[in-house]
């Protein structure tokens, strides 16, 4: 009888014997001594050096670790800021493409970025102006409120794209070690090219209103740069909280509608229908200082005033520990991402 | 721990520990409340029970050096990936690495499902710091090797896994990575395609690069690497030449698993006796004897298989013969000249009744040949199974 290994080789039997009861020689597992015969010969690695063989006794192993071996993650603020100023190419490749990604399979594409805003404009008009009769201080009532849209959509976006950052991103940042922060960032950088082309939409309607940006336009950039910095601040911590407490999905939506009417974005700060006292606006800064931005950046875009300082001040502060709350909160716990992802 | 500078392709694990809460779920409310019953109730103690996933692992690994990760499943060979990768964080202990880490740990880790191929390739290269001129020069290598080319501007998403781990290995091995992670998951990719993922490991070794590969498939270890560490359930348990490493764990597993003859069928097997020679020891290119007992409900007439294999798995080869069963049969097969290497073989054994099977194919005995080793297949290249042949060789 033959029987084929591989189709190769032929391998004969000579013999299959049948007895019965044929007398027990040995037991199930044949031991067979007289192994060591054969001298192993000196086992190398891949670049040719000898390599010795080391066996550990898996008892030998302490239960736990010795405590002076835990593993600290130490963070450095300035030195992750200078890895993430390195990082400027991947944050630039990453929001270009959520930028493009987010509008590639819609039939109307970036036109969203225009209609959006200008909805809400509408709606908001529609509630403060015709219906709650709020009070412009003679500005043209479209202009008012586009500026806070415009405003608060680049902040609220952001907060809506930050959830989304990380958990969004995991099979990217589970493979790759890089400053994590990059995804919260370019989703804001992202969100940012959005708000100019919107931007571009309110030159429109200074056109189509004949009405000219006052002069003390000039302080609006001050106002923008706190923006950006309350916005990554807040949008940096979102995305790394919602990895831990995913509930934090549902919730921020709620937070987020409920402050488009807490902050002066259909009305004015000071309209007396509404009858914020003063003596709150401070804290009321603190604590969301989208209140002094979007006050402000009307106040110079269209009343030629200046912002409110005091409330700027207060406003700064508070970005300020939004900013690098956030950004140590997100150092300290982003260790642990890849353990729950 | 020491902190000498590292050179680029070198990692060194220092005493890593990693540990695990496996019951995520507490931190909703309802399950923390049913807990917190529980724990009054005093069915549960208190705190939640933390796994230890790894448990003092230490090596150091050199720049050019190729190395498996060998372990049953969760012994921690992922996990160990990932801290190498260094997307992980241990919980005590230090990981070293210096240099770019392309890394093939899940199918889907790197790849990101809404972009497409395109984008994909880029992105990854810039997050391990490549710039985009850089990318743009291994491009078509990348897809050429990945075989997408028809798909590059389609998302991945849409990409079948297999090819969605084509463009994953093609682009951790092509974007010049001072190191090399690649988990199992080569297992995805057709004959041909594992075939060249191999030969493409080598390639990268030969270009000095460090490779560290984890795989359940022995033999393509023994192919690519030339040393191992064996992990076993969180610690190491063994580092060295990878043929060394592999017959330790190839014996703990024989261990494990110990060997017991089946008894639920209409046939049994008695006493297996396996023996080369004159009763010896089994010789390479000598006679071999299996010798079984085999005890039937009645007598009928089956067919008895044999086989042997390496580790238990699927045999190298196997016979079969017709027999009469009855009451306390010893059957004897003889092979003349047994095309084994040395080493440590399972013989297995299944008997067939006219209708169904009176025996599963199943481990019945193990032994050892007592003969030369076989010669190294070249390079990276994986030899199926080990088989003893005489070679003759002229010079003319
Ligand atoms: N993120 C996590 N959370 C909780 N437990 C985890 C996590 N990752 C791994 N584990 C546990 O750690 C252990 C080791 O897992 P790991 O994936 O490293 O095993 P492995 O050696 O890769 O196994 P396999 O051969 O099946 O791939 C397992 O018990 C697993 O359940
Ligand atoms: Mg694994």
């Amino acid at each position: 009888m033959t029987c084929r290994i591989f189709g190769l080789i032929t391998l004969d039997v000579v013999d299959w014997r049948l007895s019965v009861g044929g007398p027990t020689v040995c037991g199930g597992d044949t031991v067979i001594e007289e192994f060591g015969a054969r001298m192993p010969e000196q086992a190398v690695d891949n670049l040719g050096r000898p390599l010795a063989m080391h066996r550990y006794d898996a008892a030998a192993v302490p239960a736990t670790p010795a405590r002076e071996l835990r593993y600290h993650h130490r963070f450095k603020l300035w030195r992750s800021l200078r890895e993430l100023m390195h990082s400027g190419e991947l944050i630039w490749s990453l929001t270009m493409r959520s930028f493009i990604s987010s509008y590639k399979q819609e039939a109307l594409g970036v036109g969203w970025a225009v209609i959006q805003p200008l909805l809400s404009m509408v709606v908001l008009l529609f509630l403060f102006h015709k219906v709650g009769k709020a009070n412009t201080f003679g500005a043209n009532a479209a202009l008012f409120t586009y500026v806070g849209v415009l405003a608060w959509n680049f902040f609220s976006n952001n907060c809506d794209a930050g959830v989304g950052a990380l958990i969004g991103n995991m099979t990217l940042l589970n493979k790759v070690h890089c400053p994590r922060e990059v995804f919260p960032i370019s989703s804001v950088a992202a969100t940012g090219i959005t708000t100019i082309i919107q931007s571009a939409v309110l030159v429109i309607l200074f056109a189509i209103f004949r009405v000219m940006p006052s002069g003390t336009i000039v302080w609006a950039p001050i106002l923008i740069v706190m923006m950006i910095f309350l916005t990554i601040g807040v949008s940096i911590m979102l995305s790394v909280l919602v990895v831990y407490f995913r509930d934090l999905r549902r919730i921020e939506p709620m937070v987020v509608q409920f402050g488009l009417f807490v902050t002066p974005v259909g009305f004015a700060l000071n309209d007396p229908k509404f009858k914020i006292p003063h003596s709150w606006w401070g804290a009321i800064s603190f604590i969301n200082p989208m209140v002094p931005i979007i006050d402000g950046l009307r106040r110079c875009i269209l009343f030629d005033q200046q912002p409110r300082w005091g409330l700027v001040g207060i406003g700064a502060i508070s970005t300020a520990i939004y900013f690098f709350g956030g950004y140590i909160l997100f150092k300290k716990i982003e260790t642990g991402i890849a353990d729950v992802a | 721990m020491s902190r000498r500078p590292v050179p680029a392709g070198a990692m060194r694990a220092n005493h890593i520990w990693k540990r695990f809460r496996p019951d995520r779920k507490a931190k909703r409310l309802r399950t923390a409340m049913h807990y917190r019953k529980a724990t009054q109730q005093g069915l549960r103690t208190k705190g939640r029970q933390w796994t230890w996933a790894l448990r003092d692992i230490d090596f150091s690994v050199d720049p050019g050096e190729s190395i498996a990760l060998i372990g049953a499943n969760g012994s921690g060979k992922s996990t160990m990936l990932k801290i190498l990768s260094q997307v992980m964080y241990p919980h005590s202990g230090l990981m070293e690495v210096e240099g770019r880490v392309g890394a093939l740990i899940e199918v889907a880790a790197g790849i990101h499902p809404q972009l497409s191929g395109r984008e994909n390739v880029y992105i990854y290269g810039s997050l391990l710091g490549l710039s985009r001129k850089d990318v743009t020069r291994r491009f078509d290598d990348i897809i050429a090797f990945a075989g997408v080319e028809h798909a590059v501007d389609r998302l991945v998403k849409f990409y079948s896994s297999g090819m969605k781990m084509r463009i994953g290995f093609a682009i951790a091995a092509f974007l010049e990575p001072d190191i090399l992670l690649v988990d199992e998951v080569l297992s995805v990719g057709d004959a041909s395609f594992q075939r060249r993922c191999l030969e493409r490991m080598s390639e990268v070794l030969a270009e000095g690069a460090t490779l560290v590969y984890v795989s359940h498939d022995l033999a393509t270890v023994e192919a690519t690497c030339a040393r191992a560490v064996w992990l076993d359930y969180g610690v190491m348990r063994a580092d060295g030449p990878v043929r060394a490493v592999l017959t330790d764990y190839r014996q703990a597993i024989e261990e494990r698993d110990k060997l017991e003859l089946r008894a639920d069928g209409d046939a049994r097997i008695g006493e297996v006796v396996v023996c080369g020679p004159d009763g010896g020891p089994a010789r390479t290119d000598e006679a071999f004897h299996v010798r079984l007992h085999v005890d039937a409900m009645a007598p009928m007439d089956a067919t008895v298989f044999l086989g042997v294999s390496e580790g238990p798995s699927t045999p190298i080869f196997s016979v079969r013969h017709e027999v009469r069963l009855g009451d306390r049969r010893a059957i004897r097969c003889t092979i003349p000249s047994l095309p084994l290497p040395g080493g440590k073989y399972y013989v297995w054994a299944g008997i067939r009744g006219p209708r169904k099977d009176l025996l599963h194919w199943s481990p019945v005995a193990n032994f050892e040949v007592v003969g030369p080793d076989l010669d190294p297949a070249p390079n990276g290249v994986v030899r199926m199974a080990p088989l003893y042949t005489r070679a003759a060789w002229d010079l003319e």
